[in-house]
């Protein structure tokens, strides 16, 4: 049975090959939108590291220069002013805000190997008051003051990375380029701070403290602000008239975590749903690819079976003979699409593939193929398959 | 070796119901050569598609050596087509995307046997209605006496006891039409196979056994 299905499939080859392009290409497109949606729901069921609820984002745009007089005391001035409303829990200064896109890739060598991590700023105590939790050593503090060294604290994979077999509290390392700098001293690791959002790729992270007090020219770029319970849009003004009257020739921008957070998640799920519909769309393609060519002669076909039926064939066999022929043209797409697609994880083209991913993305978008597929064919033969021989043989 | 009992065939469509045969009582015997005459419309398409299992009376019992075949499921009737009845259609019915030879093993396909011997089975078939030389050609590639020879191969393949043909030459012209005559009452002699041949022509009923005429679904004798 198998070699006649095979003569039959390759004598039919010319319209065999349309379909194993459809499939190759439908298989692809499924596949590459199941590890999409697979990557990023496992991403997003990763512990963020920090809470975002009741929190508001100030940006600051300070102008052209940052004076490190007027500009310095106005957001000392504009910090102890948010301190002490009652309806503010806490304060927190950070270079680059939570759920934004930017970040600072920085690297330096550790114990003779280059790390390379994200990099940030933030104040002393922001991190304890966003819920990030610490587990070992301490955060920064007043004892940092005019040490020897840089603070810094790192999240855990950054240990796991590059301090895997050391106590990294305390642990100290420098710029050989550049040794007139401090060297950093890790006084604290904390769990971890996806600071670009549940989508985010968890990597080594690592914060340097701000201090208003030392200056830095591209100091702070938001203070955020926790509230004790939630604020309704309408408290934006309010805070907006607070801000201006401190700093008249600064320019902010409110915008609450969650806001930010939602706008994230759309970035993500929006492409997402737009390529499940490209998807759908390709399906319904293969799906009527598939009625079009094994049944744009449904009363060939018909015949066909009425044929086979009248020489000894049992409805079982025709069935299974349907759906051989169907799987072979599907397997056959499907090889072609898997040797394309095993290169993604082999050569790493995209990191975000990894091999659990792969598989079983390949897992599902075979058996929806073959479902598809096997349905295709199926459906239309089955009247022909019920009716009498003498029916199908004179079906027109 | 067939027996038709108070055979009837009632097509029910959308509004109207033609009743294609009534109270029909035959029995075939074995090694016998039988033609079915009578006008168009008359029901003989019906009747031999009975006789070959290919369609179920709406009333009546079919009888294959002695057993009635009222009760059989799918594949026991697939299996008594497959075995003991070959069929030729006016229309060939080849398939097109199959060459020559597998149309010919087709029937051999749904038996257990090798594919070594189907090969052998059905190139003996081809030689016994003289297309040896035409084995890998697809049908659209043969004229129309070929392709009925091929058909006929392809119902003699399995070595049926009986072997239905309805008008076997209705769609070739005389000169073909007596070449595949000529193979049938071979095989009638020859093999001692039983035939049963639906025709239009008086010419070639004369030639067998015995004539059955039908008139308006009934037989008349
Ligand atoms: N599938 C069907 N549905 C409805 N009516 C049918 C069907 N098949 C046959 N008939 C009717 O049954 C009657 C007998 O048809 P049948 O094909 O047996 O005639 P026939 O004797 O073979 O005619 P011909 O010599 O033209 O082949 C006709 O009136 C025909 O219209
Ligand atoms: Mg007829």
């Amino acid at each position: 049975m198998f070699s006649h299905i095979a003569k039959l499939i390759w004598n039919r080859k010319r319209s065999n090959v349309l379909i194993i392009t459809e499939i190759v290409i439908t298989f692809i497109v499924l596949f590459a939108i199941i590890s999409a949606t697979l990557h990023n729901y496992r991403l997003f069921n990763l512990p963020l590291g920090f809470n975002w609820e009741n929190t508001w984002a100030i940006e600051l745009n300070t102008g052209s220069r940052w004076n490190n007089e007027t500009d310095k005391n106005q957001l000392k001035a504009i910090v102890e002013v948010l301190k002490q409303r009652p309806e503010i829990a806490s304060v927190g200064l950070i270079r680059m805000g939570v759920f934004v896109n930017a970040h600072w890739r920085s690297s330096r060598p550790i114990n003779g190997r280059e790390s390379i991590y994200h990099s940030n700023m933030v104040d002393q105590d922001a991190l304890k008051n966003w819920g990030v939790e610490l587990v070992a050593g301490r955060w920064f503090g007043e004892q940092d003051n005019g040490q020897s060294y840089t603070e810094i604290v790192v999240n855990q994979l950054f240990v796991d990375e590059y301090l895997p077999d050391q106590d990294p509290v305390n642990f100290e390392f420098g710029d050989p380029e550049q040794p007139q700098i401090l060297p950093m001293r890790i006084v604290g690791v904390f769990k971890d701070f996806r600071q670009q959002g549940e989508f985010s790729v968890p990597g080594p992270y690592m914060f340097t403290r701000y201090q208003i007090e030392e200056g830095h020219t591209y100091g702070v770029r938001e203070i955020n602000i926790k509230f004790k319970e939630p604020k309704t849009a309408a408290y934006e003004a309010t805070l907006l008239k607070l801000l201006k009257s401190i700093a008249p020739n600064w320019e902010f921008n409110i915008n609450s975590w969650e806001k930010r957070r939602e706008q994230q998640i759309q970035n993500v799920v929006l492409p997402l749903g737009l390529a499940a519909v490209v998807v759908i769309f390709l399906l319904i393609m293969v799906a009527m690819g598939l009625f079009g060519v094994l049944w744009q002669n449904i009363s060939r076909r018909t015949q066909e079976i009425g044929l086979r039926r009248a020489i000894g064939a049992s409805e079982r066999s025709i069935r299974l003979q349907i759906i051989g022929e169907i799987l072979v043209l599907a397997l056959f797409g499907i090889s072609i699409a898997f040797i394309f697609l095993i290169q993604v994880p082999l050569l790493q083209l995209i990191e975000l593939v990894s091999w659990s991913n792969f598989w079983f993305s390949l897992l599902a978008s075979v058996s929806t193929i073959l479902l598809i597929v096997i349905l295709c064919a199926l459906y239309p033969s089955r009247t022909a398959i019920k009716m009498s021989p003498a029916v199908a043989l004179h079906y027109e | 070796m067939l027996n038709l009992n108070n055979i009837a065939k009632t097509y029910q469509t959308e509004k109207i119901e033609t009743i294609a045969l009534k109270n029909i009582n035959l029995n075939i015997n074995r090694g016998e050569f039988i033609s079915i005459m009578g006008p168009s419309g008359c029901g003989k398409s019906t009747l031999l598609n009975i006789m070959g299992l290919l369609d179920e009376p709406s009333d009546g019992e079919v009888k294959v050596n002695g057993k009635s075949i009222t009760s059989y499921h799918d594949k026991e009737m697939a299996s008594l087509r497959n075995s003991k009845i070959g069929f030729i259609f006016q229309s060939f019915h080849l398939i097109q995307d199959l060459r020559v030879i597998d149309n010919v093993e087709l029937p051999l396909l749904y038996r257990k046997i090798s594919a070594k011997e189907r090969r052998r089975l059905a190139t003996a078939a081809l030689e016994r209605v003289g297309l040896k030389a035409r084995t890998s050609h697809f049908p659209s590639q043969l004229s129309g006496g070929q392709q009925q020879r091929v058909a006929i191969a392809r119902a003699i393949v399995g070595k049926p006891e009986l072997l239905l043909a309805d008008e076997p030459t209705g769609n070739l012209d005389s000169h073909m039409g007596n070449e595949i005559m000529q193979i049938l009452e071979s095989l009638h002699k020859d093999d001692k196979t039983t035939i049963v041949m639906v025709t239009h022509d008086d010419e070639l009923a004369k030639r067998t056994e015995r004539t059955i005429r039908v008139y308006d679904g009934q037989l008349i004798h």
